[in-house]
């Protein structure tokens, strides 16, 4: 069991981000495997219901689950890399504390309200088709996550910026944060030159961390002004009064709308997870990334990418321009497989140049990550395309073969990965059981791998996602795979959680959150 | 080409795509835990490998811009004149469909023009097995249209392809689309 007294402030505030988000991800699991059911036709949920529970379920999976376990792990590693103090710890306890309220209300507003215009809420359906208590639950929900979120940036860049007397001047730290220094290195090597920036300032874990932290205030802006604009419908709709809903034009909301939803996917998922894999295997071999300029200038290069490939979402939209729909649905979006393969083969190499390698945790469970965008990455260019879209275009295909693949296998498997490499420099304790570690690693890949792609086949087949098929047999034999599948990913997640938990002890667990009437004593229980 | 081919090739390739790259780590993975003198070409390889990349980029749609046909009829929607034309509406979680119903011959051009009255819909067609033939969004304020050219006799059925709350599952209309082979009367 794990004594809490051991613990400094930063590593209290980390394990409660862990413990939060693995909660979270608990029930998306619950979510998940209710709404299997229903698609092995077992009448567990009725329609209004079922919507709901899928409106909640990426609401808590991505900004409950991931964003918090994102969160906890770079408040711990952040300050520790750039060996500098975190900013503020009381902004990060006011961090959790806000992000799970408010993922807790949007869960609220699904699951007893019935809030289920889905996490895509085009424009009309959030305000005709819900009430006013729903709405206004469901935006104050949403504006808290991107509150909570705001304030993870800002203590990040706080930290990360923070200067003493003598350091160098903050312009030179925010072009290496930038990855140009990266660019100046080639450049200079192309014209025979020696490397301009030996040692850059800002290391490369926390150059892709602070990237993918630009698209996550982008997208937090664009999220929250939404959420107030439902909270205005709301206190109208509560007050009696409909407002008209052709304020607001259905194509121009939706770009706005998917241009700052699709940064979740660039910031969060590619590049977060391309600073992950750098810092595991930099952590694992103890040597810099191979050929890390060019790691460098890639994650400035994503940067404008990912700016410019909202349209691939509206790729089936036949009133979103044409050469919009190719160049940014179609050429642009094309180059996130080169910016992903570049830290695939760097992570890789690294990896590669300090064989032997022994398979610890950390690093089995950075490889599935690996193979889980290997195999979602493609599957998302594949449907970014005029041609392919027309019959891939929200099938089960773009949610199994793409979303699931890349958030259950390439996702979560790297914040695995981080989860199994902090665990010991959190709590100074090891995981307890290695073999219980193993089970759960094999279960997320063998039922992560085969959830998604049962759902992608389904899809090839023409089963849509966000769609109910009781009573139609069509594709029940790709949902029986699915379900199966899904039961072993959902033990492997009971198998995680029963090892964290008797590594920290439940006292301890409780204590992080609640002051226990025996936590005086409870220091001397330490083992 | 048409979409069940297309469907088949697409089931072979991921197929094909899941095995390779489960394999790949499979042997990568053997080669990492076993000592072992790194090639000094792994910068080459990496070169290699990034021009591979590039080259997948570019090249898959300009494949399926050559390949697919209704890549095509996208682009050149404006002026393809349809051998015949129907106007759809969608209202309160109803298809209206046109007076007479919808009856094509096998390789004619047609043109579908669809409307909502209230919510962001989908216009999904679909075979009697369960596959897409094809789909298009449907803003309400917009006309959205499509062109589209049926290469297989049969009966098409007809399914909003996007979500526009929990009613949505009664956006279906079965063996709503007849199409006629060439020789059929």
């Amino acid at each position: 069991m794990i004594s809490l007294k051991e613990l400094n402030p930063l590593q209290k505030v980390t394990l409660r981000f862990v413990v939060i988000a693995l909660l979270f991800y608990g029930l998306t699991v619950i979510e998940g495997m209710m709404m299997r059911a229903v698609q092995v036709n077992i009448p567990l949920l009725e329609a209004e219901h079922f919507f709901a529970v899928l409106n909640a379920h990426p609401i808590v999976g991505i900004f409950g689950y991931s964003f918090m376990l994102v969160m906890g792990a770079f408040y711990f590693l952040v300050p520790t890399f750039t060996k500098k103090e975190l900013y503020s710890v009381f902004l990060a306890e006011l961090n959790w504390l806000v992000m799970a309220a408010g993922t807790g209300i949007v869960w609220l507003s699904s699951f007893i309200f019935h809030y289920s215009a889905l996490y895509t809420n085009y424009w009309p359906l959030p305000v005709i088709g819900s009430t006013g208590v729903s709405l206004g639950l469901y935006a104050l929900g949403i504006l808290l996550i991107m509150i909570g979120i705001l304030i993870f940036c800002f203590n990040l860049f706080a930290t990360v910026f923070h200067r003493e007397p003598g350091d160098k001047p903050l312009s030179t730290l925010i072009i290496s944060a930038f990855g140009l220094d990266g660019f100046v290195n080639i450049f200079n090597r192309f014209r025979g030159r020696p490397d301009k920036v030996v040692e850059p300032d800002v290391p490369l874990p926390i150059v892709a961390i602070f990237r993918g932290t630009i698209d996550t205030v982008l997208d937090a802006l664009v999220l929250g002004s939404v959420a107030i604009v439902f909270l205005v419908y709301a206190f109208f709709k509560l007050k009696g009064a409909t407002l008209p809903t052709t304020w607001l034009d259905p194509l121009i909301y939706k770009n706005l709308y998917w241009w700052g939803l699709d940064l979740i996917a660039d910031g969060l998922v590619l590049i977060y997870v391309a600073g992950t894999w750098y810092l595991l295997a930099m952590i694992i071999t103890g040597r810099q990334i191979f050929m890390q300029n060019f790691a460098r200038a890639a994650l400035f290069v994503e940067l404008v990418v990912s700016w410019f490939v909202w349209s691939h979402h509206l790729l089936s939209d036949q009133t979103q321009p044409v050469m919009m729909r190719i160049f940014s649905g179609e050429m642009i979006t094309a180059f996130e497989l080169v910016t992903s393969g570049i830290a695939v083969f760097l992570t890789l190499a690294t990896l590669w140049q300090a064989r032997p390698l022994k398979m610890t945790m950390p690093l089995k469970f950075l490889l599935g990550g690996i193979v889980g965008f290997g195999l979602g990455v493609p599957a998302g260019i594949l449907q970014a395309d005029l041609g392919m879209n027309r019959i891939l275009h929200n099938t089960q295909w773009v949610i199994g073969a793409h979303a699931h693949m890349q958030i259950l296998v390439g996702l979560s498997c790297t914040l695995f990965a981080a989860l199994y490499a902090i665990f010991p420099m959190v709590t100074k304790r090891e995981v307890k059981s290695e073999f219980l570690s193993n089970v759960h690693f094999w279960c997320q890949m063998v039922g992560g791998i085969g959830m998604s792609v049962a759902m992608g086949f389904a899809g090839l087949n023409g089963m849509l996602r966000r769609t109910l098929y009781m009573g139609d047999p069509t594709y029940l034999q790709e949902m029986y795979f699915a379900a199966f599948f899904g039961t072993i990913l959902a033990i492997g997640y009971l198998v995680m959680m029963y090892n964290l938990i008797s590594t920290i002890g439940i006292p301890s667990l409780i204590s992080l959150f609640i002051r226990l009437p025996w936590s005086k004593t409870q220091s001397n229980i330490a083992s | 080409m048409n979409v069940l081919s297309l469907a088949l090739y697409l089931r072979i390739f991921y197929a094909a795509l899941v095995l390779i790259v489960v394999s790949l780590m499979v042997f990568y993975v053997r080669g990492l835990t076993t000592k072992g003198e790194t090639s000094g070409r792994l910068k080459a390889v990496f070169y290699g490998w990034l021009g591979f990349l590039v080259a997948v980029a570019i090249l898959f749609h300009l494949l399926t811009a050559w390949q697919i046909p209704w890549v095509r009829w996208e682009i050149k929607r404006a002026e393809i004149v349809p051998n015949r034309e129907f106007a759809l509406n969608a209202k309160q979680h109803r298809f209206t469909l046109p007076a007479g119903g919808l009856k094509v011959r096998q390789g004619e051009v047609v043109k579908f023009k669809v409307t909502s009255s209230d919510l962001t819909y989908g216009f999904g067609v679909f075979h009697e097995s369960g596959a897409m033939e094809f789909q298009m969004q449907v803003l309400p304020g917009h006309s959205n249209e499509i062109i589209w050219i049926f290469k297989d006799p049969g009966k098409y059925s007809i399914r909003s392809t996007e979500y526009a709350g929990p009613e949505t599952e009664q956006m279906y209309l079965k063996d709503s689309i007849t199409v006629l082979s060439g020789e059929e009367k």
